[in-house]
């Protein structure tokens, strides 16, 4: 495999997890696909269309986000937002999300928190799980 | 049709018809949308060519519709190492039983003029045939499984690593002897029921053609080979339920005692019945291996007949161990079950 190509995938994989918290935090107000592709695009996060659409839709059947069809200027649009159960799991996301930060920061600037060796608070972090 | 129409009706092609013409419905709105914005962001009318790039970015249809489906396997990466170590298993064993059966029969009568090469060749035709129904028949079994795969996640789930030391060996379940065992049951049924004629002697007749002499009588199909098959299908469905759950449980070992039974009964009855071997003095003679007086030839019958009898009383002495082995068991894993 390239370099490059392979520099692709990892950064795919890390931005899997990280798209799909990004969205949920970003569909507080019903949004359409190319709407939702905007506002995060605005916000600095390049979303392709072809990943997006269907990530919508696959956090719907996850019970995420819920949807309605709605007609706007004779063209009818999928609005998509945060449904209850979504609400619900945003925060404990968002807990993740900060935790996962303030232990992979120090691993990578390699200064591990004082008394503490990196590798074995990752290491508690794990088995916690 | 537009452009759009035609990328929409070809993402469609490739998604599931239940979900088809909410996705396309979908699609289309989304590719109007970005071509609206495009047209409003350049200052000018939609054309071909902003309508080439939008389909551009999106993907090819096939990548677009594979992007709505979940991943499907039909061998999963969980079951992959195990389907590659049958599969070797299975054609190293096929490839050797064909080529010494085929090169053996091709080659019985070299004085019939039967030259190298077409012996070369109907033992390659022979091989790849066997390998590729081989392979066929692994492949399916493991589809299989790994459609039953639900039930083996549901075993996962409730996995302790403190049930480790209480999971005895008589519990633990071999993925690869099971599917050898299902593998080796098909292709035995899958013979006996379609290719008989395998199981005959292969020989030349004087005018230098094939002719092949029934090892089994009439009355082996007729009779047995019906109970055979019921007793295949459940050791195959019992098997793959087995694979599945990973380990034995009571309704699985009771299942392998009534097949064990019924087996180790049917080997009674064909026992005290006819003979199964169709092989006699007439069909030996047919066979045209010349100067062989009477007395060898009622002999080698005789002995054909005595090894046929042999061997379904092993049958039925293995699967009357079994059968015992089963209860044994089953009675110690209640035992062990009452004391934790």
């Amino acid at each position: 495999m390239e370099q490059s190509e392979l520099v692709d995938n990892l950064v795919q994989e890390l931005r899997r997890g990280v798209i799909t918290l990004a969205v949920l935090s970003q569909l507080q107000e019903a949004q359409y696909g190319y709407s939702a592709m905007k506002l995060l695009a605005d916000r600095g996060l390049e979303i392709d269309q072809g990943t997006l659409y269907p990530l919508l839709r696959r956090l719907e059947s996850q019970g995420l986000l819920e949807s309605t069809w709605r007609l706007e200027e004779t063209r009818p649009r999928r609005y998509y937002v945060i449904s209850e159960r979504g609400r619900m799991i945003l925060p404990l996301l968002r807990e993740e999300w900060t935790k996962m930060i303030e232990t992979i920061e120090p691993l990578l600037m390699g200064d591990p928190t004082p008394g503490e060796p990196a590798t074995e608070s990752g290491r508690e972090e794990d088995e916690s799980r | 049709m537009s452009l759009v129409d035609l990328y929409v009706k070809e993402v469609g092609q490739h998604l599931p018809a239940a979900s088809r013409e909410d996705i396309e419905k979908e699609i289309r709105t989304l590719i109007e949308d970005t071509l609206d914005d495009e047209a409003g962001t350049l200052g000018r009318p939609i054309d071909r060519e902003m309508t080439v790039d939008v389909l551009k970015r999106l993907g090819s249809p096939q990548k677009m519709a594979a992007r709505y489906l979940p991943e499907r396997y039909l061998i999963g990466p969980r079951l992959f190492p195990q389907y590659l170590t049958v599969l070797k298993i299975v054609l190293a064993v096929v490839s050797i039983v064909v080529v010494i059966g085929l090169a053996v029969a091709t080659g019985i009568s070299p004085d019939r003029g039967v030259s190298f090469v077409e012996m070369f060749r109907s033992v390659v035709t022979g091989l790849i045939e066997a390998v590729f129904q081989a392979a066929a028949i692994v492949t399916i079994v493991f589809a299989v499984l790994e459609y039953a795969q639900p039930n083996i996640k549901l075993t996962e789930e409730r996995w302790d690593p403190l049930t480790l030391r209480a999971q005895t060996d008589s519990e633990r379940v071999s993925l690869v002897g099971g599917a050898l065992t299902v593998l080796f049951t098909l292709i035995f049924a899958l013979v006996l029921n379609f290719y008989p004629e395998w199981m005959s002697i292969w020989h030349f007749n004087d005018n230098g053609e094939w002719l092949h002499t029934p090892l089994l009588a009439e009355v082996f199909f007729r009779n047995y080979l019906p109970f055979l098959n019921v007793l295949w299908a459940a050791e195959i469905v019992k098997e793959i339920v087995l694979m599945a759950r990973g380990r034995w449980i009571p309704s699985l070992r009771w299942a392998d005692v009534a097949i064990n039974l019924a087996t180790a009964v049917l080997a009674a009855i064909m026992l005290t019945g006819p003979a199964i071997i169709a092989i006699d003095a007439v069909s030996f003679n047919d066979m045209g291996w010349g100067s062989v007086d009477a007395s060898t030839v009622q002999a080698l019958t005789n002995g054909l007949q005595i090894a046929a009898r042999i061997t379904i009383g092993i049958i039925m002495g293995v699967s009357l161990i079994e059968m015992g082995k089963g209860l044994y068991r089953i009675v110690e894993e209640r035992r062990m079950l009452a004391a934790a």
